[in-house]
């Protein structure tokens, strides 16, 4: 048998790919998950931001109360790997506005979706504990292996 | 400073048991192109990188490194926390189990365990991304071999796709920091001396 040469249909996950150098053009990162993976349902919120029925503008943390546990940690998962990737890019592109721009638009996505996470279902961070009445829930929360 | 956040960078729900699959990934947990070792070498190299977008790359890169660490850790977990004893033998898992039980020991598929040999710190800025560059390849390669090993396991298959596709962005990065590294050189003396450590140029003793 012949390994399969493109590996299993490798799909691009995220890039930005360059167009020649130094000088390259920024493309915003996409996480696709497999479509029955746990993430399916939810919009990647680089293409429909506004049509998940939770709006994304505000940037109060208000716009993700009421959402189911899994749900909100499909959001906090996609937020928080745009700004990993554009955090990426940036190290290496300071001086680049529209991925900074970008990079500012998803980080405060993530950190309404991180507040409204650990107020609703448990710290993810020993910074978000504070939300916990008179008992430490951190050690509550299911570890992310399990 | 280094803070724990509670989640994957990437969801893993595996339910099917396959210790033979876990016992060939558990080499990106601390084989010699694994994730540990990519962690180690760029959090290790940057206290030398004279640039300081370089310096910020490689942390961030590392710190990422460190949550492929755990991805993998999960992948391997689940693969094995629910199977018999008879899986465990007919599987050759039982060589692993034998001195770990069910815990995770960052080794090789061959066994060989990890090793800081695996990888290398040499504080000359030139060298160390070229070797970064290597490294992210050496990984993806990895990644290219478990996905043609884990056809059948389409739970794990979506896991390292997200992984393989990470180690070209960084290599891309990585490609980046090696331009902007360059591009500071000395037309001079290009590739010719380290600029982390000779600072008047070409003071190695290699030219005369």
């Amino acid at each position: 048998m012949m390994p399969n040469q493109n590996c299993g249909q490798y799909q691009r996950t995220a890039s930005c790919q360059q167009q020649g150098r130094p000088g390259m053009s920024f493309q915003q990162p996409v996480m696709r998950p497999r479509e029955n993976s746990s993430m399916a349902g939810s919009q990647p919120q680089d293409q429909k931001p506004s049509q998940n029925g939770h709006g994304h503008g505000g940037g109060t943390g208000g716009n993700f109360s009421g959402m189911p546990r899994q749900q909100l940690m499909n959001h906090v998962m996609m937020a928080g790997f745009a700004c990993v990737d554009a955090s990426l890019y940036l190290d290496t592109h300071p001086d680049d506005e529209k991925a900074l721009s970008y990079f500012k638009e998803k980080n405060r996505i993530y950190q309404d979706a991180v507040e409204e996470y650990s107020k609703t279902y448990g710290p993810l961070t020993i910074a978000h504990a504070h939300h916990c009445g008179t008992y430490w829930n951190w050690v509550d929360q299911p570890w992310p292996w399990q | 400073m280094f803070n724990y956040e509670k989640r994957l960078e990437y969801p893993i729900h595996i339910k099917e048991t396959n210790p033979r699959l876990a016992k060939a990934i558990i080499t990106q947990y601390g084989g010699p192109d694994g994730e540990l070792g990519a962690s180690m070498r760029y959090l290790s190299q940057r206290y030398t990188m004279p640039y300081k977008e370089c310096m910020a790359l490689l942390t961030d890169i590392g710190t990422e490194e460190l949550g492929h660490f755990e991805m993998i850790a999960t992948i391997v977990h689940q693969l094995t926390r629910n199977m018999t004893m008879e899986e465990l033998k007919a599987s050759g898992f039982d060589d692993y189990y034998v001195d770990h039980t069910l815990g995770l020991w960052p080794q090789a598929a061959s066994g060989t365990p990890f090793s800081a040999a695996m990888f290398q710190s040499t504080g000359d800025p030139i060298t160390d991304l070229n070797e970064d560059m290597a490294a992210e390849q050496k990984a993806r390669t990895t990644y290219d071999n478990i996905l043609r090993l884990s056809v059948d396991s389409p739970d794990v298959t979506d896991a390292i796709r997200f992984l393989r596709a990470r180690e070209i962005v960084h290599y891309q990065r990585f490609g980046e920091a090696l331009r902007i590294v360059q591009d500071k050189l000395n037309s001079n003396n290009f590739y010719a001396f380290n600029p982390a450590f000779d600072t008047n140029g070409g003071a190695c003793g290699c030219s005369r």
